[in-house]
């Protein structure tokens, strides 16, 4: 089992008590008066017998309070994700603060700073070094670069998920897209895992089909799914903070009400997407302080009611090279998260608000996480850490502990030891040429790249990967998503894919 | 054999009460003094190369060091009884300049200089600047390392220099000058032979003093 960070301390509070109660009966008023878009027949059907008012034709579900409190009752406060490595398994929620690996659209080119679409080889060695990193808990192989080139993008979730299977141990998270979920699905039963899926819920209070027959398909195996509400003030939720607070929370709720009628007791956790937008330009800012003090908000109601929560504070950022803004607009909102609570937080690797994702900044974005994870250890007190005795025998100065077995003791087991991080002299940096961390990080990726891969999958396993790629090939031929236009380009891309192999035959 | 052994695993452990009873030990089989010094520098020698390698770390050095300091008096008395001398590659003079307390910096040097080969007469901190240059007269020293962290204290290299100088004792010991507050155009300036800003490179600059780098 993959621990993560242990918070030693009680998460900090930025709403009352009374402020917690007013945003959930605000969340009620609106599910109960107002409603839930839903337009999903079974799903309908399934809410009307437990007791909701459905209007078919408007598609207004109204979910009475003492349904939405008692599902809310009946998610479980953790929930683990199994991995092709049993040791590698997680579990989310309680006092454990664990990363997910961050998502982005297109390839970051660190000499000119440009996006294009990634290689299916650069993404397989996003995987490699996700695989890695100690701080890299849970995998999103199917984000990682959703621009493959030559990829038709109704394959590139599942051509991800595959190359995350390939070349890592780790747990995977998944996603829908047009019925991708149950291959996905059948990729996983057959290597013997679990998946845990990220669905959105259209702000104001809407789920499309295609999520709900997600939700189906994950709750009724019991496998985790995270509601993702995504209202952003002013637009798609209220301009004032508590407002995009509560609708958020009418979402979720609504979409617990649904899991649990499916399936009694299914993990639901909550991956808010919510925040506030530019004023100029009317995109989402996942960096901005507003946004961070929303998912505070957020953090402090999930554990209020027990729900896992899987924040995203600045995990993308807004900045456009790996600089200043860049790390103090991911420190401060991953910080500021897990602070309040969060479990599962994304992070390595994202970039230029989900625009770009970077081998390179997966490496920096560890670093981040490495002393995140040491500040929420704290220190045990207690009669030895206290070391009065200590102090008594050192006596005063020109006394030092710095031979003593105390100090020994604890410098090994209770230091962070950086990455990439220069914390030598400024005479070593100019003797060693001056280089800046982007480039350490690049020598890391490098090394990293040269020296380690995953078990790979057994002949067995990796047919059955195949196997269930060709058959979603298929269908999407079939359905059309897959045009005749799109094939060829397509199947090149994967002969020439020049994946990574593995080191003894890179060896050769 | 055993005896040198343990001792040199005392060293190993940072274990002070263990190594001054292996050198006591050593000395009651006949054990000439000189091995036993051999045998607690090799091991210090192997936590220097962790220090450097990365898997060891300044409370290991110290520490060992303080199990070398607790044997070595025990063994120099025997030598000198004996009438013996330690061959090593040099005689460093070391400390802490006047003003100033603080010795992790100085105390690393010394123990990666020990584990180098050379022979250490670490005078402590606040040392004065005369007191030094008595210490290199007295001992025939190759080599003063002088440590300030603060710049208010730095200023005293400079006196140390000049002693050594108005002393007539400049040309045969080479200076070098370290800490927090230095740097290489300060040390150029005061008239130093060198200057590093860490342990490792210090040992690296005493043995290019004395041919051996």
């Amino acid at each position: 089992m993959q621990h993560g960070h242990f918070r030693r301390f009680a998460p900090v509070d930025v709403l009352s008590e009374r402020e917690l109660s007013a945003i959930h009966q605000g969340a009620l008023e609106i599910l109960e008066t107002g409603g839930a878009n839903i337009r999903h027949a079974k799903t309908q059907a399934l809410l009307e017998d437990a007791g909701c008012k459905v209007d078919r034709e408007a598609g207004q579900v109204r979910i009475p309070p003492a349904l939405a409190e008692e599902c809310l009752r009946s998610v479980p406060s953790s929930y683990q994700i199994v991995a092709r490595d049993r040791a590698m398994d997680v579990r989310i929620g309680g006092d454990r603060v664990h990363f997910l690996q961050g998502m982005g659209m297109r390839y970051v080119d660190t000499e000119t700073w440009e996006l294009r679409p990634a290689t299916l080889r650069e993404h397989a060695e996003v995987q490699i070094v996700g695989d890695a990193l100690p701080n890299v808990h849970v995998m999103d192989a199917l984000f990682a670069f959703t621009d493959l080139k030559d990829v038709p993008g109704i394959m590139q979730q599942l051509e991800g998920l595959a190359n995350g299977f390939r070349y890592s141990v780790k747990p995977q998270h998944y996603g829908y897209l047009k019925d991708s979920d149950q291959f996905a699905i059948r990729m996983a039963q057959g290597l013997g895992v679990t998946l845990d899926a990220e669905i959105d819920v259209a702000p104001p209070v809407a789920f499309g089909d295609e999520a709900l027959e997600a939700i189906w398909r994950f709750a009724e195996l019991g496998w985790c799914v995270w509601a993702s509400p995504g209202g952003r003030a002013g637009a798609t939720a209220p301009g004032p903070l508590a407002g995009v607070q509560v609708q958020s929370w009418a979402g979720t709720m609504a979409f617990i009400v649904v899991t649990q009628l499916i399936n009694r007791g299914t993990p639901v956790g909550l991956h808010p997407c919510d925040g506030v937008v530019h004023a100029k330009w009317a995109h989402g800012l996942p960096a901005a302080p507003e946004t961070w003090y929303t998912r505070a908000m957020t953090n402090q109601l999930c554990r209020r009611y027990g729900i896992p929560v899987t924040t995203a504070s600045g995990f993308c950022g807004h900045a456009k090279m790996f600089d200043y803004q860049a790390g103090m607009e991911k420190a401060l909102g991953i910080l500021t998260s897990v602070m309040t609570g969060s479990h599962l937080h994304t992070l390595q690797g994202s970039f230029a608000g989900e625009l770009g994702y970077s081998n390179v900044l997966q490496v920096l974005d560890e670093e981040i996480a490495g002393n995140v994870g040491r500040y929420l250890l704290g220190t045990p007190i207690d009669d030895e850490t206290l070391a009065v005795d200590e102090s008594l025998e050192v006596g005063t100065a020109p006394a030092s502990f710095m031979g003593r077995a105390l100090t020994r003791q604890y410098w090994v087991k209770d230091r962070y030891e950086p990455l990439v991080a220069d914390w030598g002299t400024h005479v070593d940096w100019v003797r060693g040429g001056k280089k800046d961390i982007v480039t350490r990080a690049q020598e890391k990726v490098d090394a990293i790249l040269a020296e380690h891969r995953a078990t790979p999958l057994t002949a067995e396993q990796s047919a059955h990967v195949e196997d269930v790629l060709a058959e979603a090939r298929e269908y999407y031929r079939a359905t059309g998503l897959l045009s005749e236009e799109e094939w060829a380009p397509y199947m090149r891309a994967l002969e020439e894919a020049d994946l990574p192999a593995p080191l003894e035959a890179a060896a050769d | 054999m055993e005896t040198l052994a343990a001792l040199a695993r005392a060293v190993d452990e940072y274990d002070a009460v263990a190594a001054a009873e292996h050198a006591r030990k050593a000395l009651d089989e006949g054990i000439d003094p000189v091995a036993a010094f051999d045998a607690m520098t090799a091991a210090i020698k192997t936590i220097g190369d962790d220090f450097e390698a990365g898997t060891r770390w300044l409370p290991d050095l110290i520490g060992a060091a303080d199990a070398m300091k607790a044997a070595a008096p025990i063994l120099e008395e025997a030598l000198k009884a004996r009438g013996g001398e330690r061959q090593s590659l040099g005689k460093v003079v070391a400390g802490t300049v006047q003003g100033d307390i603080h010795s992790i910096g100085i105390e690393m040097v010394c123990t990666l200089l020990i584990a180098a080969g050379f022979e250490v007469h670490y005078l402590g901190i606040d040392v004065p600047a005369q007191k030094f240059v008595d210490a290199v007269r007295d001992t025939g020293a190759d080599v003063v390392a002088l440590s300030a962290l603060l710049t208010v204290t730095s200023l005293e290299d400079k006196k140390v220099i000049e002693l050594l100088t108005e002393q007539g004792l400049r040309d045969q010991v080479k200076v070098m000058v370290g800490g927090g507050a230095i740097n290489a155009d300060f040390a150029a300036s005061i008239g130093a032979d060198g200057y590093e800003p860490a342990a490792p490179g210090a040992v690296q600059l005493a043995l290019s003093f004395v041919g051996a780098a």
